[in-house]
């Protein structure tokens, strides 16, 4: 072992404080965009928590893993999908997500007053959507993502994320007409 | 033609309907918070590192916790909980132009320092004080970032990325996903001690058992010769003594 490998040893030290610092303030910077896709995605804020915290322990402790990333933001974003993902499979083996139905709407809750009423009509409405749909909404929505960056996180090509935010929207005004709710 | 105007229209209005305009409330309530590096420069970073490290090891991979985890979670928890301190250190370290600045080289001399930092208000502050030649001393007072020589302002500016020590110390949860090379956690006596060595470099965390608190860290590089280098090293850990708001002040 030579002088260059104790030097390479903190230089690559120093690398990693720095290129943790940048990933922090990356995330920090996305953090409440984050929360909000998160939110909507599981629900109870505990859940919320952890997926964050975790996502956070993530990528501070193996900065490495950008390094062959083309796009952070997305690629962050991505992790996310895949963690919220995973949770609510383990949820489903315990407890579904509790949902009010469609049924349910009426012309007062569809004027939101605060936090909790926006939260369960925005859940009700893309409760009628399939998965892939309401899904490629929330990233749009509440993540304020490009449809680039969505196709990049759902593996589907650019016309098919544009279509799937499309089909979703318009099934759910269809709906929303149909009920005499728009 | 007004069906379709309409129709948009709706669209429009659903789109709307399902973007969120009321912020949920309840992020970081709970006491568990991320850890900040700090911006200045490279010595705090080795802190948290430093800590991470030794923190990390020891850190259960299932419900069974170990009783020498047990006191680093103590340890990291008292730390965490802490609103003010002050570590004196000594660095291996050359004199550059980095906000700290030293920056540690292995061919440096030591260079004795002490860190102090308060939270107070919402406020993190932080200062180093270089007992060198020209007494070198960085201050970041929560918003601007300022270099003192013999007590003389020579550098000012904006810095608003500063250090949250009280969330630098809550690290417990960056344990786990850390890539773990090669470990050790040994007891004696009072101490428990845990190495943990990435290519030529031992990141050592000393912690009492008695007291449940961390009593030092520190890093070492290997030489070419096998000699062990410290690079930098804490002298005293001290989270519960006063530190005047006024030090942070200039």
């Amino acid at each position: 072992m030579g002088i260059y490998t104790v030097l390479i040893g903190i230089n690559e030290f120093r690398d990693m404080a720095k290129l943790t610092q940048l990933i922090f303030e990356m995330l920090e910077t996305e953090k409440p965009r984050l929360f909000q896709y998160a939110s909507y995605r599981l629900h109870d804020i505990k859940d919320v928590e952890d997926i964050l915290q975790n996502l956070y322990v993530k990528f501070l402790s193996d900065p490495k893993r950008f390094d062959n990333v083309s796009d952070a933001r997305s690629y962050i974003y991505r992790v996310l999908h895949n963690d919220c993902c995973d949770m609510l499979r383990n949820l489903s083996k315990t407890c579904a997500l509790d949902i009010e139905s469609f049924e349910t709407l009426d012309s007062e809750s569809m004027q939101p007053d605060n936090f909790e009423e926006e939260f369960a009509l925005i859940n009700r409405l893309l409760n009628l959507l399939p998965e892939e749909q309401s899904e490629t909404i929330r990233l749009r929505l509440h993540s304020g993502l490009q449809y680039q960056e969505i196709a990049e996180i759902m593996d589907v090509g650019l016309s098919t994320a544009k279509a799937r935010f499309r089909y979703g929207i318009e099934k759910i005004r269809d709906r929303l007409k149909k009920e005499k709710l728009l | 033609m007004n069906d379709r105007i309409n129709h948009d229209q709706d669209y429009d209005k659903v789109i709307e309907m399902l973007t969120p305009r009321f912020p949920r409330k309840g992020y970081g309530r709970r006491r568990r918070r991320l850890a900040k590096i700090w911006t200045i420069g490279g010595i705090a970073a080795m802190f948290v590192l430093v800590i991470t490290v030794a923190v990390k090891s020891v850190m259960p991979a299932s419900a069974n916790i170990a009783p020498a985890s047990e006191i680093v979670f103590g340890a990291l928890e008292s730390a965490e909980n802490s609103e003010n301190g002050k570590i004196d250190f000594v660095l291996r370290g050359i004199e550059t132009d980095s906000k700290a600045i030293y920056d540690p080289a292995p061919e440096a001399s030591m260079v004795n320092a002490t860190l102090y930092f308060l939270n107070k208000d919402g406020r993190s502050m932080s200062r180093i004080d270089w007992h060198d030649a020209e007494k070198n001393t960085v201050i970041f007072d929560g918003k601007d970032y300022i270099h003192l020589r013999n007590g003389i302002q020579v550098k000012r500016c904006s810095d608003d990325t500063g250090p949250k020590f009280k969330e630098l110390f809550g690290l417990e949860s960056l344990i786990g996903s850390f890539n773990v090379l090669d470990e050790e956690i040994s007891e004696e006596g009072n101490i428990i001690t845990v190495r943990h060595r990435k290519n030529s470099i031992t990141f050592i965390g000393e912690f009492s058992r008695s007291d449940k608190k961390l009593r030092s860290a520190k890093i070492v590089a290997e030489s070419p010769t096998d000699k062990q280098i410290t690079i930098v090293e804490t002298q005293s850990i001290d989270f519960n003594t006063t530190i005047p708001e006024s030090m942070f002040v200039h």
